[in-house]
């Protein structure tokens, strides 16, 4: 898998471990309140300045020329009429002086260059411009005469694969050796089971359409480059900028404080990090690139789509015997992580001694992939829960206890190590319960042609332990006020709330005189990107160790002073005392060390994670469908979100988490994908918000619940919380097949489930019936 | 460009006769988020926001008259059209979403001229009678003569779509408004279709039956209204309806849906809202 961008895998000695013994907390005053975030005004009254908004003094505007094919060469470029244009500052070709940089969006996956010749997906970057305004740009762009050797073009895996097809690269289509994984014997497994199911499946490739569009705004001062970016992770972007134009770090200052939605398609640099800063490079000014919303359906990452094929076997009484998972991908054309991650939860989640996957992928002429709330697990899990279920009714067994069934305390696909702890039964036995599920199962068939269902979908996510290296400052005020360095950004999840409740937490600060510093590389500490839902286990433990650290030294100057021992002394509300004797205290501001330094500052690291035990994870999600058999069409009447991703930290961001990833899964489910004209001229269809559906407001059920299942963890980190941002978008889409498959006995495997192809089955099902 | 902003309508004739090549603005729905390359080349615009003459819901004689830039959220929450014309108020509901019907103007809906325009087949059962406004006065055209074909209407140059008038529907008809679209708002309908009908001494004795997205102008499905009318009013004759409603239209395949889904979809609301009329069961 790649990490680089979610993890350093590098040794980390910079970072030691924390240097405080941290109890895990017994009981919290402020962690796991639902308190409002600390940034909710700036964001609502749009004071929030997102990196969308940045507006420097002589400002250009910076616009990329995009291919319009879906596979072409370039046979000529003609700028001259672009430069004429009035307020054009700069035109950048493959011809301009230091555009000959390597462009590998994947270190595994093909090289490029910066500006193609050969342009292998629509939206490839041609040519840029700056311009004194956005519409200069524009016409600047319309101005630009390319001459394109239209190349006939491929858009599905299976079609990349067939002899003769289209290359996208000179070495063909295949990405190399299918990825491989097995333990156990498949076929023994098989030979054993008394039921054995296999369906194939079809999954859509989607996209991220953040709310924020892409970009960044770039500005030199010397040699020194400063770049507002709307970003996952500032120090990614100040890695790959500093590697590309060969600066040193400390000559790239990232500053992103706040992002409009990444879903993982902002984890790494666009072209157009490095097009803004060429081109102010050129100009001698400040440029802006951010790309229009078509543009971000074309060339910013997708998550990829492609066929499954899982086939299982269990025992009478639904223990599994085998599982036989293959799928095929593709992570357009130049990334090879088509149908990577897949196959995770048929590996991991359920108990079975063998299991088998295969994932290919292949290349294709369209954008690149990249990672979206939690690559490949949703997929899998597409097939996985409703093969399940296709088990289950064979059995004539509840589904929900076919999963009971299966469970287990160990990732089998690690290895056989444990959890530090797993909540996965009590999310599917209390989320059951809460949701009514043997009620609602039990209710008799309508036989009009409205009819309801009810489905479950389960899931654990692959990270979600978060880990080092992290690194926080807490900086304690004279007056009891605290200012929170840190350098991870705020996705939108609340991080910015749930560290300042920590910081709350240990020295009794009330939230409000809490100021966060975070997401800048040149003024806050190294913190990897916010994504692989790891950002507020990896972070919390240390914001709390910075915290402790500031807390001990302010105990051990207040001890001095009353003379009693630091082991004895509480801070609370900007004051110390004894526990033992509690007329003894002292304020803070009285400190007579503290008068003299001014401020106090805490460093925390974050500690290693535990050795030879996972940390993940786990979910059940309950839905309620209704089906007009009539016209096809489904509506979601009800959602449950049961979670085991540990301790709550804040009750209001978590259960934001579970409604949004239930959202997402909707549209995964029943209305999204993106469409290419594959017949011919492989283009994408749907490059908006108006043809490309997600959900919207009235096609989300009003009822929706999150169950948190807060179970203890006291080995995974020293704040307890496990990551929940990604499973809560893994199980729903299957969760609403599964419902439909209740709801009207037909099976539909390829999504989103289409009214379509829904009233065919329906059709066919009724003929078989008859 | 030039832009005007006349304040009223005889401003605004004056400002069409000298340049009759002026492109009209309403919400500017349609008219922004077309081609960018159909913008570039206007001579210029003209507004029709400020006309107090079009922007309007008020009773003339026995007609509901609604003024052609009265957006469509104004439609929906009026208490007249709520009363006299459910079908039409709730297909204001379901344009777009909130932020559309608060720009989309009933006027643009008609001069777009859209297959799939939803308020189309409603006028289309309402009868509506077109007021157009032009240099040499008014004219009246019934909605049906409107909409000529795929994009073409009517209009002549230098007119402009003044308002609708909605004649009072018979006492106690029904009406009835659905739409078949890929989600819940801001989706282009899949097929749309209006019904006004009447039930009396137990048979049929009016239906009006209109459907958009069904063929390249929204129809009314005369086959399907002569074959009912007269009939006894019983649930047999909802599979008639329907059926002959998927026979009566030409519809396309496209990205929003397959043909045979669209007639599928048609035949089975089409049916559906027969049964609810012959048991009188509101939708
Ligand atoms: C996100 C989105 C969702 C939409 N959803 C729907 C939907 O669900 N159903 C639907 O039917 N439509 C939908 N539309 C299309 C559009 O909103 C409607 O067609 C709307 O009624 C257009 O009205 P307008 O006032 O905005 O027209 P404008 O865009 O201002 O004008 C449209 C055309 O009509 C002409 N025009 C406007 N007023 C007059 C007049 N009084 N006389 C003569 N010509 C005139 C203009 O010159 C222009 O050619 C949607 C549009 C968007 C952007």
């Amino acid at each position: 898998m790649r990490e680089a961008n979610y993890y350093s895998r590098d040794p980390v000695p910079e970072t030691p471990e924390p240097k405080q013994k941290q109890d895990p907390w017994a009981e919290t005053k402020v962690v796991g309140q639902p308190l409002p975030r600390v940034d909710a005004y700036q964001r609502l009254s749009g004071a929030a300045v997102y990196p969308s908004d940045v507006h420097l003094p002589e400002m250009l505007y910076g616009a990329i020329l995009r291919c319009p094919h879906a596979h072409a060469r370039i046979k000529s470029l003609e700028t001259t009429a672009a430069e004429q244009i009035p307020g054009v500052r700069a035109v950048l070709t493959n011809s301009s002086p230091g555009t000959d940089i390597p462009w590998q969006p994947e270190s595994d996956g093909p090289a490029s260059v910066l500006f193609d010749p050969v342009c292998r997906f629509e939206g490839e970057a041609v040519a840029a411009v700056a311009a004194t305004t956005p519409y200069q740009a524009q016409d600047a762009l319309r101005a630009m005469q390319v001459d394109y050797e239209v190349l006939p073009a491929v858009s599905t895996p299976q079609d990349a694969l067939e002899p003769g097809a289209p290359k996208v690269h000179p070495d063909g289509n295949s990405v190399g050796e299918p990825s491989t994984y097995e333990r156990g014997d498949v076929s023994a497994g098989f030979e054993a089971a008394d039921v054995v199911v296999e369906e194939t499946f079809q999954v859509p490739f989607l996209l991220h359409t953040p709310m924020e569009p892409h970009g960044c705004v770039a500005r030199w001062e010397g040699d020194k480059l400063t770049l507002w970016e709307s970003t996952q992770g500032v120090y990614n972007v100040q890695r790959q900028v500093a590697a590309a134009l060969d600066l040193p770090l400390s000559h790239v200052r990232v500053i992103g404080h706040y992002v409009g939605g990444g879903f993982g398609s902002k984890l790494a640099i666009g072209k157009y990090s490095l097009i803004a800063a060429l081109l102010a490079k050129k100009t001698a000014r400040p440029v802006k690139v951010f790309l229009s919303r078509e543009e971000t359906f074309l060339c910013v990452g997708n998550r990829p789509g492609g066929t499954m094929r899982l086939k299982a076997g269990a025992k009478r009484d639904g223990t599994l015997t085998a599982l036989d998972f293959e799928a095929l991908g593709s992570g357009g054309a130049y990334s090879p992580y088509g149908t990577g991650l897949f196959d995770w939860q048929i590996r991991d989640l359920y108990h079975c001694r063998n299991v088998r996957t295969k994932g290919r992928s292949a290349y294709i002429n369209a954008g690149e992939e990249r990672p979206m709330r939690a690559p490949g697990h949703p997929q899998g899990s597409w097939a996985l829960e409703q093969v399940l279920d296709a088990l289950a009714a064979k059995l004539e067994m509840d589904p929900l206890k076919l999963r009971l069934e299966n469970l287990t305390a160990v990732s089998q696909a690690r290895g056989d190590i444990p959890y530090t702890s797993t909540g996965f039964k009590e999310c599917l036995e209390e989320g059951a319960k809460a949701f009514g599920w043997a009620a609602a199962r039990a209710r008799p068939a309508a036989d009009g042609p409205v009819v309801r269902g009810v489905g479950v979908g389960g899931c654990t996510w692959v990270a979600g332990a978060g880990g080092p290296p992290s690194t926080a400052i807490v900086k304690y005020f004279a007056d009891g006020s605290v200012n929170l360095n840190m350098g991870a950004s705020d996705i939108g999840t609340g991080t910015k709330t749930v560290m300042a409740m920590v910081v709350a937490e240990e020295l009794g600060v009330p939230v409000e005189r809490i100021q966060i510093e975070h997401a800048d590389t040149g003024t806050t500490e190294f913190a990897t990107a916010s994504g692989g839902s790891k950002t507020v286990p990896t972070e919390s433990p240390a914001v709390r160790a910075a915290a402790l650290d500031c807390r001990e030294q302010l105990l051990a100057m207040a001890a001095q002073d009353l003379n009693i021992s630091a082991a004895e002394l509480e801070l609370e509300a900007g004051e110390v005392f004894s526990t033992r004797d509690p007329a003894k205290r002292l304020a803070v501001g009285e400190i007579s060390q503290f008068r003299q330094r001014r401020t106090v500052v805490g460093v925390g690291y974050r500690g290693p994670n535990p050795e030879d035990k996972a940390v993940c994870p786990f979910a059940a999600q309950f839905c309620e469908v209704e089906v007009n058999k009539r016209t096809g069409e489904v509506r979601v009447l009800r959602f449950l979100g049961a979670h085991d991703s540990g301790r709550v930290m804040s009750r209001l961001t978590y259960d934001n988490q579970v409604y949004g990833g239930i959202v997402m899964g909707i549209g995964f489910g029943l209305t999204e994908r993106r469409v290419l004209d594959e017949k011919q001229t492989g283009k994408m269809v749907n490059r908006n918000w108006h043809d490309y559906k997600i959900p919207t407001a009235l096609d989300v059920p009003a009822d929706m619940e999150s169950l948190p299942i807060e179970i203890q963890d006291l080995e995974c980190n020293t704040t307890g919380a496990k990551g929940l941002g990604e499973p809560v978008t893994i199980p729903t889409a299957a969760a609403i097949a599964n419902a439909v498959y209740d709801a009207t006995g037909v099976r539909v495997t390829e999504a989103p489930i289409n009214p379509t192809r829904l009233l065919d089955l329906l059709a066919a099902h009724d003929q078989r019936r008859a | 460009m030039k832009a005007f902003a006349p304040r009223s309508l005889d401003e605004a004739m004056v400002r069409l006769t000298e340049d009759p090549d002026l492109r009209l603005l309403a919400g500017c729905t349609d008219l922004m988020v077309g081609e960018p390359e159909d913008r570039l080349g206007l001579p210029g615009v003209l507004d029709l926001r400020g006309l107090s003459e079009l922007r309007r819901i008020e009773w003339h004689d026995d007609a509901l008259e609604i003024g052609a830039v009265t957006p469509f959220s104004q439609i929906r929450d009026s208490p007249e059209v709520q009363k006299s014309f459910p079908a039409l108020a709730e297909a204001a509901s379901k344009i777009g979403g909130w932020q559309i019907q608060n720009r989309a103007s009933l006027g643009g809906n008609m001069a777009n001229a859209s297959p799939a325009g939803d308020s189309l087949p409603v006028l289309l059962v309402l009868e509506a009678q077109v007021v157009l406004v032009g240099p040499e006065g008014t004219r009246t055209v019934p909605y049906r003569e409107f909409h000529l074909g795929y994009r073409q209407t009517a209009l002549g140059p230098g007119e402009i779509i003044g308002w609708v008038r909605l004649p009072k529907p018979p006492e106690n008809a029904m009406q009835f408004f659905r739409k078949v679209g890929a989600r819940e708002a801001q989706a282009i309908s899949k097929v749309v279709v209006a019904l006004l009908a009447d039930v009396s001494d137990g048979r049929v004795s009016e239906y009006r039956l209109a459907a958009g997205s069904v063929a390249e102008v929204p129809l009314r499905l005369t086959e399907v209204e002569k074959a009912m009318v007269g009939r006894a009013a019983k649930a047999e004759i909802a599979n008639l309806a329907g059926h002959l409603a998927a026979q009566a239209v030409r519809p396309i395949d496209d990205v929003r849906s397959t043909a045979e889904y669209r007639r599928f979809a048609l035949e089975q609301v089409v049916r559906r809202m027969t049964l609810q009329l012959v048991r009188r069961v509101p939708e």
